[in-house]
């Protein structure tokens, strides 16, 4: 299997050749185009109750779509939903954590699994949750924005919004800034404090801060009901 | 403090180090990440000094909500990254004793050698109906302002007409009229052709992209709200 990202930083877009019987795993609606001869089979990977577990704990699509080729010198290329960047991350036997939503294409070899976080819960909301993906062979991912690295060696406080994964060598602790009367006024909602050594990916952008600004111009709707 | 704007033009991201001890004031909501070293408290800023919440409260009902965020390297020095809320530029300006009219969603933070003073020039946007108002920034340091797409700066030596939801900043020397252009002259205009007509001499920025004209070709599409 060959890749390339294109169109960086922006509208960056994923591009996978592969020859007869290679396959690529992609989230459901990544897509965009692709030649002839790939079969597409779309499964409930990971057996049933992992992916109830990946519905169930954040309206995250169920199915994943694994396209294989049934000849040489095929390709497909896919997108994630929002503009910024795509990310290529190659795992070794080794493991990332990674924003449900941000999660676009990886290897076969690559397992996604939902971490299920209890009261540590990383995200307020909104039906995000953190996949856990391990194996071997590379996992892309996207950003809303651009992508920061941040090689964390200490600690660093992240707005969880702008959390896109992180590697697991890292302890985290989700607060929110500064008590109370902040997070009322402050704007900010929840951050992360990580702690040790290893790699954190922020987005620049986040789409929540989008849907608050989009909201006041959403229409009213009116008390009574019209036909 | 050293302030570095990275990902430019269309997902810029503002990242600050500061010294111990120092501060640096931005609009609420615009944190991505920071070192812990950092403190963050809540304010309402008024004429440059402390603003009594009442104040900040009266803004709320005239319809902006004017609490600011101070960042302040208490405990060691530190860096904060910050970023606007849509996507498009950061742009640093230096003040040097001079005052610049900034409308208020182009502001994105600033040093405490510069006053932040509230100016009421306001009027309605046309699809929000929030209140489209400009800040006073006067003073010596750095200032950051945002903008939706590019940022345009011009050198203003006659008179101009913008579009209301283009502009960023101006120097206060420069007369500006807000009026309502009518007839074919109003079509050639978005915000129902109401328009900044400026005489004078002197520096104007504006934006490639008009936030209220996004935010009412999107809003529209989505469903209806309560209240």
């Amino acid at each position: 299997m060959q890749y390339e990202i294109g169109h960086r930083p922006e509208f960056s877009m994923l591009a996978v050749h592969l020859n007869q019987g290679e396959s690529v795993v992609a989230e459901s609606g990544a897509m965009v185009a692709m030649t002839d001869r790939v079969d597409i089979k779309t499964s409930a990977r990971g057996g049933v109750w992992k992916a109830l577990k990946r519905a169930v704990v954040g309206g995250e699509s169920i199915f994943q779509n694994t396209f294989t080729a049934t000849a040489d010198g095929q390709h497909v290329k896919f997108s994630p939903p929002t503009m910024g960047d795509l990310v290529q991350y190659d795992l070794q036997g080794s493991m990332l954590l990674l924003q449900s939503r941000a999660y676009v294409a990886s290897a076969p070899e690559v397992t996604l699994d939902t971490r299920w976080e209890g009261f540590k819960g990383f995200f307020s909301g909104n039906g995000l949750f953190l996949l856990k993906v391990e194996g071997t062979g590379p996992v892309f991912f996207s950003t809303y924005g651009a992508v920061q690295p941040i090689q964390v060696d200490g600690s660093m406080v992240v707005d969880t919004g702008h959390i896109v994964a992180f590697e697991p060598s890292l302890q985290y602790r989700v607060r929110s800034v500064g008590g109370m009367k902040s997070l009322f006024f402050s704007g900010e909602g929840l951050v992360a404090e990580f702690s040790g050594q290893g790699r954190v990916w922020m987005q620049t952008r986040r789409p929540s801060r989008l849907a608050e600004f989009l909201h006041p111009y959403r229409r009213v709707e009116s008390s009574s009901s019209s036909d | 403090m050293h302030i570095q704007i990275d990902h430019k033009p269309a997902f810029a991201l503002a990242n600050i180090a500061l010294e111990p001890g120092e501060q640096f004031i931005t609009e609420n909501g615009a944190m991505v990440a920071m070192s812990p070293t950092l403190s963050v408290e809540t304010t309402s800023r008024a004429t440059g000094g402390k603003g009594g919440l009442l104040k900040g409260l009266k803004r709320m009902i005239s319809g902006e909500s004017f609490f600011n965020n101070v960042f302040t390297a208490s405990a060691g020095p530190g860096l904060l990254s910050i970023a606007p809320s849509l996507i498009g530029d950061i742009t640093r300006h230096d003040l040097q004793g001079e005052t610049l009219i900034v409308q208020g969603s182009s502001w994105l933070g600033h040093a405490p050698g510069v006053e932040l003073d509230t100016q009421f020039g306001g009027l309605k946007a046309l699809f929000s109906g929030e209140g489209v108002f400009f800040l006073k920034l006067s003073g010596h340091g750095p200032a950051l302002f945002n903008s939706f797409g590019a940022i345009h700066q011009m050198d203003l030596n006659g008179s101009f007409l913008v579009d209301t939801g283009h502009v960023v900043a101006f120097d206060e020397g420069i007369d500006y009229k807000i009026r309502k252009v009518g007839g074919w002259f109003a079509t050639l205009f978005s915000s129902e052709g109401l328009v900044m007509e400026f005489q004078g001499q002197g520096r104007l920025w504006i934006q490639s992209r008009n936030p209220d004209e996004f935010g009412g070709l999107v809003g529209r599409l989505l469903p209806p709200r309560k209240q």
